[in-house]
């Protein structure tokens, strides 16, 4: 009888036993700034810049995905990735991206790491939430060919005397492309040190400029194919690192 | 106070044990995905049946997937809300919890992800989903509904979640071939005739319980398709999907159950009969270096059947009509 009553509080306990998150001040928290820029500027809609070509032109929609947001020590091993990681730019809401992750374990990390678009993995399904979620996010989401828009850039760019629309729909999971910053990095002032309650920021520009290197301003419609391909390779140099910060 | 406790704990095993009735015929593999939530499939199949759904109020699912059709349609490309036809033969639903890629390139691997392309495909629904939340929260059936089933207020997700469960319960394996099957009837000795042409020469294709091996195929109907330059056109089949020249003119192999309730056939609908469908694939496949090989033989192209071979392949088909699978499906205020 004592064994039964036991085992029955034994079950009650195990089956209402929760992860209470107790806030724990042994962690600490990392901050990607992001800060889109162009010929220098901080970016805006619908402002005209010149490509490196000298084409004048000027953007009417502006969205990526950053995702996988990743910490390491690659003299230690240590490592951190930060789970859920995908975040959505829109360039008609914000200027600046903050992507913020707590609960880092504090520590030296010298590597960050992340990524512009979505990983295989998640890359498939529009049955997801936040970021990823296909019903609310319709127009950075292939339903057809099932796959997220990892880069969107429209606009209009000046062809002789008038403007023609450009279109740029990049995807695939051949141009998912991972940044890595370590202290071998431009930019890199000094190591991303987590304090338990602190927070580290790790500030990057995003330089547009970079995305029209070796694009034909006769090639204005780039959804697929080796124009995507070129373009992702373009995407993937825009990121400069600007620093750290430790506080 | 003892048995107070044992009887609460046995009733505490039993609840917790319950075996869910089996919601897939017994000489069915297992599939790859299972209803978890019964509830969820009854909201699910309010919204099958929703014409909200639609850009136009007027198209719900079931408009172009109609029940007695086997949830097909009698059309060769279906009409859409905005009144322009779709560029693909509407699909029969069928055993789908057992599918691995949907619409017939596989561009889309579940079913969830198909109903947001159906709803906000310009020639199909040509819906947004920031619309119909709107119009579904306007109606109180549906707040109650949707709270009942996911304790939440609706959202995209929460829809196209309930219309994929109820189109797992959407399971044909009750025909007068899975009779004979499972030893409760015979078929005559025509049908049989055809069950034999049939497992020499479609069911290297058309595989097993579900009449499909889940692959893709170019069946020499056409012999001039579009080069990979135009890499969206849908006349690409399956290379649209993969970007790969090696896949043009492919389309994933069909289940043919209902097979009768589900004309006209092929990816364009470009065969009203049954018969058709057999004269193509005995002397009517066209040779290109897409044609698959299955089709491709020292002598001829094609696969060799008789006017007799014909007849019994017809007669055998028609016993994968599943007459209950129709009925039980045929509203949604019936269950």
């Amino acid at each position: 009888m004592k064994k039964l009553l036991l085992f029955l509080f034994v079950l009650i306990v195990f089956s209402c036993h929760k992860n209470s998150p107790a806030p724990n001040p042994t962690e600490g928290n990392i901050v990607l700034k992001i800060t889109n820029k162009v010929n220098g500027k901080i970016f805006a809609l619908n402002q005209k810049y010149v490509t490196p070509a000298n084409d004048t032109f000027y953007v009417t929609n502006y969205k990526y995905y950053i995702s996988n947001l990743q910490l390491m020590n690659i003299d230690n091993g240590k490592y951190i990735a930060v789970p859920n990681s995908y975040y959505l730019f829109n360039a008609a809401e914000q200027s600046i991206i903050p992507l913020g992750a707590s609960n880092i374990s504090p520590g030296d990390y010298n590597e960050i790491l992340f990524s512009i678009g979505i990983d295989d993995v998640r890359n498939h399904t529009g049955a997801q939430t936040g970021a990823l979620d296909a019903t609310l996010h319709s127009d950075m989401f292939w339903s057809w060919n099932a796959g997220y828009k990892f880069f969107v850039l429209e606009g209009q760019i000046r062809n002789g005397n008038r403007y023609s629309p450009f279109v740029f729909h990049i995807g695939s999971d051949d141009n998912f492309k991972t940044e890595t910053f370590n202290s071998f990095s431009k930019g890199w002032n000094t190591d991303i040190n987590i304090q338990a309650g602190g927070t580290s920021e790790v500030d990057v520009t995003f330089n547009l400029d970079s995305l029209f290197k070796g694009i034909s301003p006769d090639s204005l419609n780039i959804m697929s194919g080796s124009q995507a391909a070129t373009m992702a390779n373009n995407y993937a140099t825009m990121p400069q690192l600007t620093g750290i910060s430790n506080q | 106070m003892k048995y107070l406790i044992i009887a609460l704990f046995i009733f505490l095993i039993v609840f917790s044990c319950k075996q869910k009735k089996e919601s897939f015929p017994s000489h069915f593999p297992l599939p790859s995905r299972t209803l978890t939530n019964e509830k969820e499939a009854e909201l699910g199949k309010l919204l099958f049946f929703e014409p909200s759904l639609s850009g136009n109020g007027k198209l719900s699912c079931a408009s172009c997937h109609i029940p007695s059709r086997a949830f097909s349609d009698t059309l060769s490309f279906s009409i859409g809300a905005k009144g322009e036809l779709t560029s693909r033969n509407t699909p029969s639903l069928v055993n789908l919890a057992w599918a691995k890629d949907f619409f017939w390139d596989g561009g889309v691997h579940d079913l969830e992800t198909q109903i947001i392309a159906s709803v906000t495909s310009a020639r199909e629904m040509n819906e947004s989903f920031a619309s119909i939340l709107k119009k579904l929260n306007s109606k109180k059936i549906y707040q109650d509904k949707f709270r009942e089933v996911y304790g939440d207020s609706i959202t995209g997700q929460h829809i196209i979640h309930a219309i994929a469960a109820f189109e797992l319960t959407l399971v044909s394996g009750s025909s007068a071939y899975d009779e004979y099957l499972l030893n409760k009837n015979s078929l005559t000795p025509l049908q049989e005739k055809g069950k034999l042409l049939f497992e020499q020469k479609c069911a290297i294709c058309h595989t097993g319980v579900l009449f499909t091996d889940n692959k893709f195929h170019n069946t020499g109907l056409d012999s001039i398709f579009p080069p990979m330059q135009q890499f969206d056109n849908p006349l690409l089949g399956r290379a649209r999907i993969t970007q790969n020249a090696s896949d043009i003119g492919k389309y994933r192999t069909p289940s043919l159950r209902n097979l009768n309730l589900t004309a006209p056939y092929m990816h364009d609908g470009r065969f009203t009969t049954i018969r058709q469908v057999l004269s193509h694939y005995s002397s009517g496949v066209n040779k290109s270096i897409y044609t698959d090989s299955l089709f491709i033989h020292n002598k001829r192209t094609g696969i060799a059947l008789t006017e007799e071979d014909k007849n019994a392949l017809v007669d055998f088909l028609q016993t994968l009509t599943d007459s209950t699978f129709i009925k039980d499906n045929s509203s949604f205020n019936k269950k």
